[in-house]
């Protein structure tokens, strides 16, 4: 027989799912769901604003060769030559359903061209988010509660360097190193799974320093509260107090920085890619600019910020399953 | 037995004996770090030839007792590419960070002060801001407006004032109710006199650690925009773009990409290791 929270009797399976409840209050969810449509909206508004500043948009989104009967036509397909604030709730709306103009180098439907890369983008971050964060933890772990004096403070020092270097050179170290010279991974490309390696080493690295800086930090912070001493004075063993009691609730921290760091992360997926010639979002992206396909950039550019908004928002949903505490700091 | 002294002993001796050891080791870094902005402040004058001199027939060299660094596939020396190649990103560092500093300080103090309605659309601003992720918005405003280096300086300070505003804004908040400036309130000074001689001469150690943070950003940002082709243009001399010129040599000629990034890399760890020094000595914790 077991207790609840305020001392009645329960039944043994009752106190199981007692802590199985997810601990998200309704009105957090709304809110910061509410939260996450305005961001969108900013974005959006951001590269509306920016499209006009810079003149008339229908320029852009035509090809260079286009003439000005045709260029009239799509400003008037699109809605360019409507009042601003009509054009401002059309962008909106063609930004929401996902219509864009034709790509003006394949000729098919700009959101098509970069949904087709999604997939690519997000095996590679979403790999190295985790493989990143995991290395980071056990850096920062280490960092604190290494056996040897050496592990307490390498892991730290290759993370400082990490972080310090940019991730294009770094990847071009590692194509340097296990490519042209070891000769067992491709330079870049598709293919193989071993195609894809050296890209999610290379945005690990990106991800693991801070997480390790942080995770550390935190885990000493969380050492001298008073429930570890509780932990400690009811006997348990000093692994299970690190393990259980002082890295669970470092935790939280580190989940919170991950949420913080997907711009970061897409970002440095943009380069990556691009260094290895990897098939995905930001590769296009960055050729389309190159090629003045604005369409594609456009669409590019507005699913990533959609990719980074709903990121965000399951980071901070992680955070709260974590540490339900989190919930009324807010 | 007791458990409190005994871990907080083991707290200061891993800090006594992982620590910096030596006294001038808090030096090492801005004084390397002076010694790279030197070298690249005096390119034109140290650098031992022209950035854009074609030599055809020393093409692909490696590192030479002529050409320290080797040269590039059109035999221009990489020696004197990577001193002229720092300019670009030290102007746009020091530029965005200084724009940045001005804007997030402004707003900071402003929304801090002041507070209400003008708190809470700055704020709002703030998160819009965070919105975009930095290298996409970069990108956009580059393809659009044109790749140079007041737009990467420009673009660069719209995407870190965010950070300054941040920090200065709950610095304020925190101050406004200490008794100096109560005092200085009673006494009759304006707002604008409290602020500049009260307020912000507070703030400057918290400024000291996000502007450093936010130049290795500025840096970083610049190179890897100009590495993606869409920042520094050439013939302009620039580390980011180096490296990528570099990169289809890289069997053959290693030295082209490896230099160029070696300097970007001390720089950043440089700014690194100050900032983290700075923030330890005014315990302000980095995001």
């Amino acid at each position: 027989m077991s207790h609840d929270v305020e001392g009645r009797r329960i039944g043994w399976l009752a106190a199981r799912t007692a802590s199985l409840r997810i601990p998200i209050g309704g009105e957090f969810l709304l809110r910061r769901t509410f939260g996450a449509l305005i961001a969108v909206w900013g974005a959006a508004t951001i590269v509306f604003v920016m499209l006009f500043v810079s003149g008339d948009p229908a320029v852009f989104l035509a090809p260079e060769t286009a003439s000005p009967a045709q260029i009239a036509e799509l400003s008037h397909a699109y809605g360019f030559d409507q009042p601003i604030p009509v054009q401002y709730v059309n962008f909106l709306w063609n930004v929401t359903t996902g219509n864009f103009p034709k790509s003006l180098y394949t000729d098919r439907p700009a959101f098509e061209e970069v949904l087709r890369r999604v997939p690519n983008t997000l095996a590679v971050s979403l790999s190295a988010t985790i493989i990143g964060t995991l290395l980071g933890l056990a850096a920062g772990y280490l960092a604190v509660n290494g056996k040897i004096p050496y592990l307490r403070v390498l892991p730290l020092r290759v993370m400082m360097v990490l972080q310090s270097t940019p991730s294009f050179f770094l990847a071009l170290i590692l194509i340097l190193f296990f490519s042209l010279t070891l000769r067992w991974l491709p330079t870049g490309g598709t293919g193989s799974w071993l195609h894809v390696v050296l890209p999610i080493a290379t945005l690990s690295a990106y991800v693991a320093p801070s997480v390790a800086r942080l995770f550390s930090a935190s885990i000493r912070e969380v050492q001298f509260e008073e429930h570890i001493q509780t932990a400690r004075a009811m006997g348990l063993s000093e692994r299970r107090i690190r393990i259980r009691h002082v890295a669970i609730n470092a935790l939280s921290s580190v989940v919170a920085l991950v949420g913080l760091q997907v711009g970061g992360i897409l970002g440095g997926a943009v380069i990556v890619e691009n260094v290895f010639a990897w098939p995905g979002v930001g590769e296009l992206m960055v050729r389309s600019v190159n090629n003045r396909d604005f369409p594609v950039v456009l669409a590019a550019v507005m699913l990533i910020c959609l990719g980074y908004v709903v990121a965000s928002l399951i980071a901070d949903i992680m955070v709260i399953l974590i540490d339900p505490r989190a919930q009324e700091r807010r | 037995m007791t458990i409190i002294p005994s871990s907080r002993q083991e707290k200061r001796r891993n800090t006594l004996r992982f620590g910096l050891r030596l006294p001038g080791a808090d030096l090492l870094a801005p004084a390397v770090l002076a010694l790279v902005i030197l070298a690249v402040v005096l390119s034109p004058l140290i650098a031992p030839y022209d950035p854009a001199e074609q030599d055809l027939l020393r093409l692909l060299e490696g590192p030479s007792v002529d050409h320290w660094f080797g040269t590039d596939i059109i035999g221009r020396d990489v020696l004197s590419r990577v001193l002229w190649g720092g300019i670009p990103p030290l102007i746009v560092g020091v530029g965005s960070v200084l724009i940045a500093l001005v804007l997030g300080t402004a707003a900071g103090v402003v929304a801090g002060y002041g507070g209400g309605v003008v708190d809470g659309v700055l704020g709002r601003l703030a998160d819009i801001q965070m919105s975009i992720p930095g290298l996409v918005l970069a990108l956009l405003v580059l393809a659009i407006f044109g790749a140079g280096v007041s737009n990467l300086i420009f673009i660069i300070a719209i995407e870190s004032w965010p950070l300054h505003f941040r920090v200065v804004r709950s610095h304020v908040l925190s101050v406004r109710k200490l008794a100096y400036v109560e005092a200085a309130e009673l006494a009759g000074h304006t707002r604008f006199q409290i602020v500049r001689r009260h307020i912000l001469p507070s703030t400057l150690p918290l400024l000291a650690v996000t502007a450093t943070v936010n130049f290795s950003h500025a840096v970083l940002a610049e190179a890897g925009l100009s590495f993606l082709g869409i920042g520094i243009q050439p013939p302009t001399a620039d580390w980011g773009m180096m490296v990528s010129e570099g990169q289809t040599q890289l069997s053959a000629a290693w030295w082209i990409s490896v230099f160029p990034g070696l300097a970007l890399f001390v720089v950043l760890l440089c700014a690194q290791l100050i900032g983290d020094w700075l923030a330890q000595r005014t315990s302000v914790t980095k995001e």
